[in-house]
């Protein structure tokens, strides 16, 4: 399955002309069934701030990069999946050992709920509301899952989710989805610190990115003190991906080899591959994404207030407010005026997940959000 | 003190790995001369690359690339629906056929259950059934033709699925319609038949397996866009099967599972017929003058019927690293316990030339 023979390679030397003349030329679902013709696009009328994408798109040299690609179609992306790995292993300060790819962070979810949950190797422990399809997986695996209700300040409740936990796993969304909350860096590294290794600890890292609070750190730097650890990130967030599907792990080796046999031989598609692999040159695209999200954020939440709308601190590209009333109409009536907002989270009733589009976007939400409300 | 790693699946542990064709960039660096010149036969890929107008479709999907993709893939599956005779709803997509083969043991496998399949099958189904704790009953070939009889014969209380490929890779065999109907007129109703036809588009006269899923039966048909249509690289494969069994499978795939710009290439590539035909002749064409050469040569080798050859060269391991000094990569098959034999996939004209040169010079040292 996955190619374990890592070596060095350059990728733009295989994208170029000689690459191209060599060629002469489970128990519970998450597939929804059937989809009909769904809108793709926010200009087509509808607005779409429902699934915490990026507006932008793909950094330009991803876009370059891909399009010089299409000769590579015919082959089985075995040898850009390693230049990806290695690219991901500097960049973190890791071996290429390190690294696991996925078909999107979340097929990284669906391996760690396997290999480390089930009705042997332990429960799932998870925080109430947070990223639902790790606890889904478990489920598929017959796992117990535990689910443990955030903070009144929206974190984690570690000490809560420790206790709750044998053996396993115990997923820490941060920033967490759908609250775009985070939990504080003392708390989670003494967290980690503290748990004992025969319990995995896994963090996920989706929107790292937009978090720019001091009291927030990312924990891949823990990795190699922690073989328990282990971090997910993706490329459908900050770099634009969703549609591509790249995501990823980084953990001790041994950690690493575990989920290994779970791999799907080629797993990742080699337009992902080489878009990943361009976006990770362009620090502009994660500066500038940055930025125009904040000023979007800061807009939106500004007006939600003066509106009497209370946010939840947001720490990531979507805001998750108190809509004071049930949010399933809200959403409904919403979709009525062409524009999509986050599904219900149940243990949040009556709060909407509103994902931090460009600025026209966000005024189109707040026209028909005011009309609507 | 236990560790995580002593819960983990005890089975996982000694696991083979996959080994895939040597990349063209590599062999490039070790031989230290341009990738242009590397010519790659060993991975049964289509020699000459993607459909034009997939191309063009895929150009047009980068510009939403920011989005998730469609989950139910409604425009691909439809058009793979309308292509083999059947509705949508029997239609499920994979991340690369292999993948349809991974929910299929995720559904029905659990520890110390059984797969059967043939001796040198594509090896794909024995990893991943031992992923899942199965183990795979392996049926001794008669000169590499498949033993369905045996097969059946071989069945335990223990077995769930049954995996025939039809050609099978690496041998290049296929079973024929009469043997087909033999063995789905005795195999039990509560035993999956996944026949793995990744290479159908390749045969002249293919057995119809279809008309068992139309009959209900316990079948999936496995197809891929990696092969005719050239976008191994995007990661698209489907199966085909009646409406039950689709929704069983379902339940153990991701939503998000096949990427935006495959949905769009295959269903440009699908639509694409003429591409379809040039490459089949490109490759009926590159076949027939290959097996011209292996006889002239002498070498024994199992008569083909898609875009692969497998020969009898003695040293496999020796030859393969000679072709590779001469810039030829094919495929060693010690992995399969076939250690005296070579596969060689179909190239264009050219690059099957250049590689007879380089396997008679080797041969004849
Ligand atoms: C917290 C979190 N993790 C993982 C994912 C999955 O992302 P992907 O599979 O696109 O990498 C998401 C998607 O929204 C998410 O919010
Ligand atoms: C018989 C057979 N089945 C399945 C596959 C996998 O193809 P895909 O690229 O669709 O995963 C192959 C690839 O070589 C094959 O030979």
């Amino acid at each position: 399955m996955n190619t374990k023979s890592i070596s060095r390679r350059r990728f733009a030397h295989l994208v170029g002309i000689g690459a191209a003349a060599a060629l002469v030329r489970p128990r519970v679902s998450f597939a929804t069934e059937p989809s009909p013709a769904r809108s793709t696009s926010s200009s087509g009328g509808i607005v779409r701030l429902s699934a915490n994408e990026n507006p932008y798109g793909p950094s330009k040299k991803a876009i370059e990069m891909m399009n010089g690609s299409y000769n590579l179609c015919c082959r089985y992306p075995d040898e850009h999946n390693d230049m990806l790995i290695d690219a991901l292993a500097k960049l973190n300060g890791v071996s290429p050992e390190q690294i696991l790819l996925g078909d999107g962070s979340g097929e990284i979810l669906k391996f760690a709920a396997e290999t480390f949950t089930g009705p042997s190797a332990g429960k799932m422990v998870v925080a109430d509301p947070t990223f639902e399809s790790i606890a889904h997986h478990a489920e598929v695996n017959g796992a117990e899952v535990v689910k443990v209700p955030l903070t009144p300040s929206f974190a984690h409740d570690l000490a809560k989710m420790g206790a709750a936990a044998k053996d396993g796993l115990i997923y820490v969304c941060n920033p967490n989805n759908p609250t775009a909350s985070i939990t504080p860096k003392n708390e989670l590294r003494n967290f980690i610190a503290n748990t004992a290794r025969s319990t995995i600890v896994f963090v996920d890292e989706a929107y790292f990115h937009y978090a720019d609070s001091p009291d927030y750190e990312s924990v891949i730097s823990l990795i190699k003190d922690h073989p328990n650890l282990i971090v997910a990130r993706t490329f459908s967030k900050i770099y634009g991906m969703a549609g591509l599907r790249c995501g990823y792990c980084v953990a001790q080796k041994e950690t690493i080899e575990k989920m290994r046999p779970r791999v799907m031989f080629d797993s990742v598609n080699c337009m992902a591959l080489a878009a990943a692999h361009a976006s990770l040159q362009d620090v502009d695209q994660v500066t500038n994404g940055k930025r125009l999200t904040n000023d979007a954020k800061t807009f939106t939440v500004t007006e939600l207030d003066r509106l009497g709308y209370k946010t939840i601190p947001s720490q990531a590209n979507f805001i998750m407010f108190d809509c004071k009333r049930p949010v399933v109409p809200l959403i409904a009536a919403m979709k009525q005026r062409n524009v999509q907002v986050g599904r219900l989270f149940p243990a949040m009733p009556n709060h909407m997940r509103l994902t931090i589009g460009k600025k026209s976007e966000m005024e189109a939400f707040l026209s028909a959000f005011k009309q609507t409300v | 003190m236990t560790s995580i790693w002593d819960l983990a699946n005890a089975q996982l542990r000694d696991l083979a790995v996959y080994e895939p064709g040597k990349p063209i960039e590599e062999t490039a660096r070790e031989l230290d001369v341009d990738p242009a010149q590397i010519i790659k036969l060993a991975s049964n890929e289509n020699p000459l690359g993607p459909s034009p107008k997939a191309v063009e479709a895929m150009r047009a999907a980068l510009g939403t690339a920011q989005l998730y993709p469609d989950g139910g893939a409604f425009y691909l599956r439809n058009a793979i629906a309308e292509r083999v005779g059947f509705a949508r709803e029997n239609i499920i997509l994979g991340n690369g056929s292999n993948e349809v083969i991974e929910f299929l043991c995720h559904v029905f496998l659990r520890a110390g259950d059984d797969i059967v399949t043939s001796q040198y099958a594509f090896i794909a189904y024995k990893i991943i059934a031992t992923v899942f704790g199965a183990r795979t009953i392996e049926i001794a070939t008669r000169e590499f033709e498949q033993d369905l009889d045996a097969m059946l014969a071989a069945i335990t209380p223990k077995t769930r699925l049954i995996f025939i490929a039809n050609p099978n890779n690496p041998t290049g065999v296929i079973s024929d319609q009469r043997k087909i109907d033999m063995y789905m007129s005795r195999v039990p109703e509560n035993i999956v038949t996944v026949f793995d036809e990744a290479y159908f588009e390749f045969i002249d006269r293919p057995p119809d397996t279809l008309r068992y899923v139309r009959e209900g039966r316990n079948v999936v048909v496995l197809r891929t866009f990696s092969k005719i249509h050239g976008l191994a690289g995007l990661r698209v494969g489907y199966g085909i099967a009646p409406n039950e069994l689709i929704k069983v499978l379902q339940k153990a795939r991701e939503p998000f599972n096949v990427n935006s710009i495959a949905q769009t290439g295959a269903l440009a590539a699908l639509a694409d017929v003429e591409h379809q035909r040039l490459t089949k002749r490109v490759v009926d064409e590159g076949r027939a003058y290959l097996e011209r050469e292996f006889t002239a040569m002498k070498l024994r080798f199992v008569p083909a019927v898609a875009n692969f050859i497998m020969i009898h060269v003695g040293d496999g391991a020796r030859v393969f690293k000679e072709m590779l000094a001469r810039k030829v990569i094919v495929r060693p098959l010690k992995g399969y316990g076939l250690a005296e034999w070579l596969r060689i996939s179909v190239g264009t004209m050219e690059q099957n030339k250049k590689c007879i040169a380089a396997l008679k010079e080797v041969l004849s040292k």
